[in-house]
């Protein structure tokens, strides 16, 4: 798999990589914050004022949501419950509840995760890689695999353990067997296992796969008795059709590249800090339970 | 695992936003779905295969589902049909035991997905005082808002509920997405879905639901019970929808809740019926819903004394309440067969010709099939074996312990696809089952000779020399009465059959009557002489162990029968209904897992059944 994420060694590397542009944005921000606080009048503690911006960042998630901007009454609905919000968090940073809170912890994780890992980021891949991609996963894109066979029917109506002894004993001879008529079609021709599972019952399609074609086998059991079966056929269908599938597999393509992204990026951060796991508190912790 | 779903949503709107359509977007999105079905020769019939399916079922954007605290989206409910698993609301997964072929997602039109947009904070309507009750964690609280919108829903005040504006919105937001999830999910050959909605019009809780099928790739925006509470008024939508090229039918279900009002004998306004409304009903309603999980609409002991089988998963409560139904003439299909053939007889009319088909009714986005793998079908409510055997949330709503575990519908089609299914269902070639997937074929005629289950070409015979469930009988030839041929053959992955019953209605001199006879039975029991009944095929069921054995019973059941009463001047019906051996009800298998008694008033057993759609007679025109 041809991997786009992997940027070039040296300082380009350093530029190019995720966590360090969220880190610039981050020091922008901080900065222009900064900038901002400074030329204010000390903060007036009580006030929040709903801006443009703020404005347009919920006519932004109100239109994600109903597919249409809001109007002046809804958007003034959602701006009343945003400030709701808005005193309901202050209070509750005022009282210090947003420490060691883990749901906190985890979303601010998450946050991050999105911003160092987000798939939107990665740079769309060409024809090639997914025509590579759907080769280097074949089972997931086939079709069902398609079953031919004849078989010979030993029904349940003669009694289970009769059936099972006629069946047994027509292996050897299965060309002169009295066998019984079988309720539906004697043989199939490429039958889909869900076709078969309808026709025969589940026990009977999950031992289809191990029958070896040409040669008479069994006794297998059905859901109506037991059954000599010769495999005559065995397909997968088709190829899986690049074109019909290219969505698909784009969107796989994606979920793989960003889990790789994923697993880089906790493996540099783990490279940048030092831990230290007190070995000895951890067996204190857990009582001597190794 | 949270964090992987986050990057395949955002994968999944990365791949819609740069308009890069998945397989399933490939679906038909021509209005009528494409060129009718033609039939092929006998021959080509006979190659046909019988597709199972459920028609009907509820997901969050449902309001009662919602409130039950079902979360799972139409994507989620066509996955289950497909296989994949589904959480719970109360924790725990589910998986079917086979995939389906087919599927419906049929949320109610009533304030689609309102309910489910006003859960979210960003949402005006969440402050909506319905809204905040629905939001309570505790049942009782979200039940009573189920009650309050059943009361105003009985009081046509449905629409006061939310502002409607906003309501409109969300409604047209969740039509979108459901059509996208049918579209999305429609895989022809292998899986087919119906873009549909239920219409839910209930006056006075009597039940006259229908659920709505289109056939295309597209549809128009739903006609609810807001718009009108009148099937005739429905009706009228329907065939305004059709002269804009949309395919599209109704179907009525849950006769057994409507006291009567279902199969009456006079139209909306107590007027009589007349012919055109028995073509325009039966152009609309070409088939109707027999059996769900609350209950079966076939008969019941009191309408049919002489039916040892009727007392099968009988509810008799008007919907979402737990009020009596009492009138039970007009409530159910067999009684609105004899209903049909008498107005045929003495005014030429049958409103009632109409086959059958079988559905879940689940308001939990997955369709229980089998009494083994019951986990509920209302949310919350029932979806751990203590809380279904307690009833704990049933109070002033149905008693949802006498609910049953069932049903699918069957359709014989050439393939599986949504023109092929639906035109199945269109020409009343299905039957209906409480879950179980057992074969069976039906053919009516003049003479069958060459018509014999387990010769080669039999079926291709029944096809040349006769006609399939769901059809007329061609133009009486000779002497004598009709002749059926009927196959059963177990699910293969289910139990035994006891018998292949027919069941014969008809109508003479204005009174009608019905008749049923054992054709086909499994061992050596004797028909006796004096009742013409079989006995009892026993019962293998061990109650404590929730278990029964296929030592009893058949694997494969076929007869022929020849109607000896046949009487030329009465226009009659015949259907066929199969019985399994008896097997454990799926509170049986509650009550062995939570170690708690069978509640009273509960069967430890019952036997699962299919029912086909009639082949009907009618007395040719002097």
């Amino acid at each position: 798999m041809t991997d786009h994420t992997v940027p070039p060694e040296g300082l380009r590397r350093i530029w190019t990589h995720p966590v360090v542009h969220f880190l610039l944005i981050g020091a922008v921000l901080f900065g222009l914050n900064a900038w901002r606080q400074a030329g204010r009048a000390p903060a007036d503690e009580a006030a929040i004022t709903v801006d443009r911006p703020r404005l347009e960042a919920l006519a932004g998630i109100w239109k994600a949501q109903f597919g249409r901007p809001p109007t002046q009454a809804e958007l003034t609905t959602v701006a009343r419950a945003w400030t709701l919000e808005e005193m309901r968090v202050r209070e509750a940073r005022r009282l210090g509840l947003d420490q060691d809170d883990s749901v906190i912890r985890r979303r601010l994780a998450q946050k991050y995760d999105f911003l160092a890992n987000n798939p939107a980021s990665l740079a769309p891949p060409d024809d090639g890689v997914l025509r590579t991609y759907l080769a280097d996963h074949p089972d997931r894109y086939a079709g069902p695999s398609r079953y031919s066979f004849v078989q010979l029917y030993f029904s349940y109506d003669r009694g289970r353990d009769k059936a099972f002894a006629a069946a047994q004993a027509a292996l050897g001879h299965p060309d002169g067997a009295k066998a019984d008529a079988f309720p539906g079609n004697p043989s199939e021709r490429n039958a889909t296992e869900q076709e078969i599972r309808q026709d025969f019952g589940s026990n009977f399609a999950q031992a289809l796969p191990r029958l070896r074609p040409g040669v008479w086998e069994g006794p297998v059991e059905s859901g109506f008795g037991f059954h000599l079966v010769k495999v005559t056929g065995r397909k997968a269908l088709a190829p899986p059709d690049f074109a019909a599938l290219r969505g698909q597999v784009l969107a796989d393509w994606m979920v793989d590249a960003a889990q790789a992204a994923s697993v880089r990026a906790g493996a540099e951060l783990e490279r940048r800090y030092r831990v230290k796991l007190d070995a000895k508190a951890v067996a204190a912790v857990a009582g001597g339970r190794p | 695992m949270r964090f992987k779903s986050a990057i395949l949503a955002m994968a999944s709107t990365l791949v819609l936003t740069l308009g890069l359509a998945g397989p399933g977007a490939a679906a038909d999105t021509d209005r009528s779905g494409g060129p009718a079905v033609a039939l092929g020769s006998p021959k080509a019939r006979a190659e046909e295969r019988v597709y199972f399916g459920d028609l009907h079922l509820h997901t969050a954007f449902s309001f009662d589902a919602y409130l039950f605290k079902t979360t799972a989206t139409p994507d989620d409910a066509y996955g289950f049909a497909q296989g994949k698993p589904l959480k719970g609301p109360n924790g725990g997964v589910s998986t079917i035991d086979r995939p389906l072929d087919f599927l419906a997602v049929t949320d109610h039109s009533e304030n689609m997905g309102v309910m489910r947009a006003s859960g979210d904070p960003a949402n005006p309507l969440y402050t909506t005082p319905l809204a905040v009750a629905a939001r309570d964690p505790d049942p009782t609280v979200s039940g009573a808002a189920f009650k309050s919108i059943i009361a105003a829903a009985k009081a046509g005040k449905i629409s006061a509920m939310f502002d409607p504006k906003l309501a409109k919105t969300a409604i047209e937001d969740s039509w979108a997405r459901e059509i996208e999830a049918a579209n999305r999910n429609y895989h022809p050959g292998k899986f087919t879905t119906f873009i549909a909605y239920e219409w839910s019009s209930m006056p006075e809780t009597k039940n006259l639901h229908r659920n709505v099928i289109f056939r295309g790739g597209v549809a128009p925006l739903p006609f609810s019970s807001i718009d009108s509470n009148r099937p005739e008024d429905l009706w009228d939508w329907l065939e305004r929808q059709r002269q804009e090229g949309y395919q599209v039918l109704a179907i009525p279900h849950n006769s057994n809740m409507s006291d009567g009002a279902m199969f009456d004998a006079v139209d909306s306004d107590g007027k009589p019926m007349t012919a055109a409304y028995a073509k325009r009903r039966r152009r609309n309603e070409p088939v109707v819903e027999i059996t769900q999980l609350k209950g079966q609409s076939e008969t019941n002991p009191i309408l049919s004394p002489n039916d040892e089988f009727a007392d099968f998963e009988v509810v008799d409560e008007r919907v979402g309440s737990g009020i009596k139904v009492t009138q039970f003439h007009g409530s159910y299909v067999r009684d609105a067969y004899r209903t049909g053939l008498t107005m045929q007889e003495s005014q030429g009319f049958d409103p009632y010709k109409f086959g059958v088909v079988g559905a879940s009714d689940s308001h939990a986005a997955l369709t229980p099939t089998r009494a083994d793998r019951y986990n509920g079908a209302h949310g919350m409510t029932d979806a751990l074996p203590a809380l279904r055997l307690s009833c704990a949330f049933c109070k002033g709503a149905n008693d949802t312990r006498r609910f049953g575990a069932m049903g699918l519908t069957a359709v014989w089609a050439r393939q599986n696809t949504r023109e092929d299914i639906w035109d199945g269902i269109a020409r009343r070639e299905t039957y209906a089952t409480s879950g179980p997937r057992m074969k069976v074929r039906f053919f009516g005629g003049w003479s069958l000779a060459g018509v014999t289950p387990g010769q080669a070409d039999w079926v291709e015979a029944g096809y040349r020399k006769g006609v399939p469930m769901g059809s007329d009988l061609p133009k009486r030839a000779g002497a004598r009465g009709p002749q059926f041929v009927v196959w059963a053959v177990k699910d293969p992955d289910g139990a035994n059959l006891d018998r292949v019953q027919i069941v014969k209605v008809w109508s003479r001199g204005g009174k009608n009557d019905e008749q049923v006879i054992d054709v086909a039975w499994s061992g050596t029991r004797k028909r006796d002489p004096k009742t013409g009944k079989v006995p009892s095929v026993g019962s293998t069921v061990d109650v404590k162990a929730a278990s029964y054995a296929n030592t009893i019973g058949a694997v494969e059941l076929k007869g022929t029968w020849r109607d000896p009463a046949f009487d030329p001047k009465a226009p009659a019906a015949y259907y066929v209904r199969v019985l399994e051996i008896p097997t454990p009800r799926w509170s049986t298998y509650d009550a062995k897992v939570t170690g708690k008694p069978i509640p009273e008033g509960l069967p430890a057993a019952v036997q699962q059944r299919a029912y086909t759609s009639p082949i009907w007679y009618d007395v040719p025109d002097q």
